[in-house]
């Protein structure tokens, strides 16, 4: 990530990025479709860390973006169905990425989850629903110690492939969200199932 | 004599069928408000209901967000998930599923099987879930509402009842049915897994009640009270099984297929509790894939690798790792009642 493109996205963050900026800065992202998302989510993820307020800043930001978005659609001349879709995908993004900065901000806090959610959710903040109530997530792959190879990782892609048809409608999403995810290519694997008895 | 007005006249029979209706109502109200009931209607919902959406998808420090479109489509649901982060893509459709890999260059197809001249797919297992529930495994009860992606949603409580399974805590949209919040939970109540929506919008919205189906309803194959079936292949000598399965888990299908990316058979035979589904996988040891034999952790879910012989024995299926290793470790060819390890 080059500066210019980090001072872009710190001042989205502050609130202080000019309309012009704004455009073009999503431009600039869309034409580089596989940054814009780990940029837009990294840089939230960093900003609210490094703050630990920023989250309902953040918030508002992703409001403003929609609103200007909304409001260029609207405009006599304009592509309103580039700019809303492009807009709609950010404010998404952004919202997720807020709610990524929840988890991890409870899972690696200090503090009570109900405490850090309310310090995260500061009165009148446009969508504080996002951040509702987001448990810590176990980190259950620090039992298992290894890496499996890449052939071994591939097979049980395709047995998590093969598997998923059978899953019932709950775990469906797991699975497809692993495979998307590649999670099977980071699977973490023990010879022996020794310490998984502790389970 | 006649009749009093007070029994007979207009006033009373309209009270007395309004008191009908109100008191059907509440009973109705009521059965909605169920755990088992709201279980149908979230399975009506995501056979029946088109929207788009982004979520979260969180495991330990393990995180991506992730865009669905999941369409009602000539009666059945396409759906498409992508990781732009991941580069990657899952298309379900009526031909199957098929993985868009663009990080490994790989594209993974797995069609769809007409089984018994039914259509297995997410629909029919959609609807067939909450039935398919085993009070006697799961304890089912309502949770707490929540706000989720600017939406109103209720909350349903699956706890198992054994350390064999997991449970799970579902928050569905108050007007669709559609679950906007899923987390894996351990016989503890740790959340191992969770999905949470950022956004949502809707399409098509559920049919009416009483109203005609988008799709007719259809058992699924993987269904509580449904036989077995071999579908494809491999000789009855060559089938396998697991001997040892835990309480409540039974053989719901088998077949044998081949693969988009291997030349080699593989047998799957599945067992389900009627929510949990795990997946035995055999097919010739390969050498040549490197070291597997042990427990393989993929997010939450496990799996379990053994060799049997000339065979490599996989179970898999979102369940502790006692289960998985349980249907591994008790794999036998029907028939032979030897240990082929």
């Amino acid at each position: 990530m080059n500066n210019s493109l980090e001072e872009q996205l710190s001042a989205l963050l502050d609130g202080e990025l000019p309309a012009a900026e704004l455009e073009l800065l999503l431009t600039r992202l869309d034409r580089e479709p596989d940054r814009r998302s780990t940029l837009a989510r990294y840089a939230m993820i960093g900003e609210c860390l490094r703050t630990g307020a920023a989250v309902p800043a953040a918030l508002q930001v992703a409001e403003q973006v929609h609103v200007r978005l909304e409001a260029e659609a609207a405009r006599p001349g304009a592509r309103p169905g580039r700019h809303r879709f492009r807009g709609g995908r950010l404010v998404a993004a952004v919202a997720a990425s807020l709610a990524l900065v929840a988890v991890l901000r409870v899972a690696n806090g200090p503090q009570a989850p109900g405490q850090q959610l309310a310090d995260a959710v500061a009165p009148g903040v446009a969508s504080p629903d996002t951040l509702a109530v987001i448990e810590p997530v176990a980190n259950v792959g620090a039992v298992a110690t290894r890496r499996l190879e890449p052939r071994a990782a591939a097979r049980l892609t395709t047995y998590l492939m093969a598997h998923s048809e059978y899953a019932g409608t709950i775990s469906r999403s797991n699975f497809d969200s692993r495979l998307v995810s590649a999670r099977a290519e980071r699977a973490s694997w023990q010879r022996t199932a020794d310490a998984a008895d502790a389970r | 004599m006649r009749a009093s007005p007070l029994q007979h006249g207009p006033a009373p029979r309209l009270a007395c069928g309004l008191l009908f209706l109100v008191a059907g109502a509440l009973q109705a109200a009521s059965a909605a408000e169920t755990p088992r009931a709201l279980l149908e209607l979230m399975g009506e919902a995501i056979g029946q209901t088109s929207y788009e959406g982004t979520f979260v998808h969180v495991q330990g420090d393990d995180s991506s967000v992730m865009h669905v479109s999941h369409q009602l489509q000539d009666g059945r649901i396409v759906e498409h998930v992508s990781c732009e982060d991941a580069g990657r893509e899952l298309i379900r459709d009526a031909a199957g599923v098929t993985g868009i890999f663009a990080d490994r260059r790989t594209v993974l197809v797995e069609p769809r099987l007409e089984r018994a001249g039914r259509l297995h797919g997410p629909l029919s297992e959609s609807l067939a879930d909450g039935p398919g529930v085993d009070e006697g495994l799961y304890l089912l009860a309502l949770g707490p509402s929540e706000r989720i992606a600017g939406r109103d949603a209720r909350g349903l409580v699956i706890r198992p009842r054994d350390g064999f399974r997991y449970g799970y805590r579902l928050w569905l949209d108050r007007e669709t049915n559609v679950p906007l919040k899923t987390q894996l939970v351990d016989g503890q109540g740790q959340v191992l897994e969770q999905i949470l929506f950022t956004q949502i919008s809707y399409g098509q919205k559920p049919a009416a009640p009483g109203g005609q189906a988008a799709a007719s309803p259809v058992p699924a194959a993987a269904g509580a009270g449904e036989a077995p079936q071999v579908w494809v292949g491999e000789p009855a000598r060559q089938a396998w099984a697991a001997a040892r399965v835990p309480p409540g888990f039974r053989l719901t299908a088998r077949q044998a297929r081949v693969p988009s990316n291997a030349p080699r058979s593989l047998q799957q035979v599945v067992y389900s509790d009627g929510l949990a589904t795990v997946s035995l996988f055999v097919e010739p040891a390969i050498v040549a894939i490197g070291p597997i034999e042990g427990w393989s952790q993929l997010g939450a879910a496990n799996a379990y690798t053994i060799t049997m012989g000339d065979h490599m024995v996989t179970a898999m299926g979102e369940v502790p790792v006692r289960t998985v290793r349980m249907l591994a470790t008790s794999a036998r060819r029907l028939g032979d009642d030897t240990d082929p390890r």
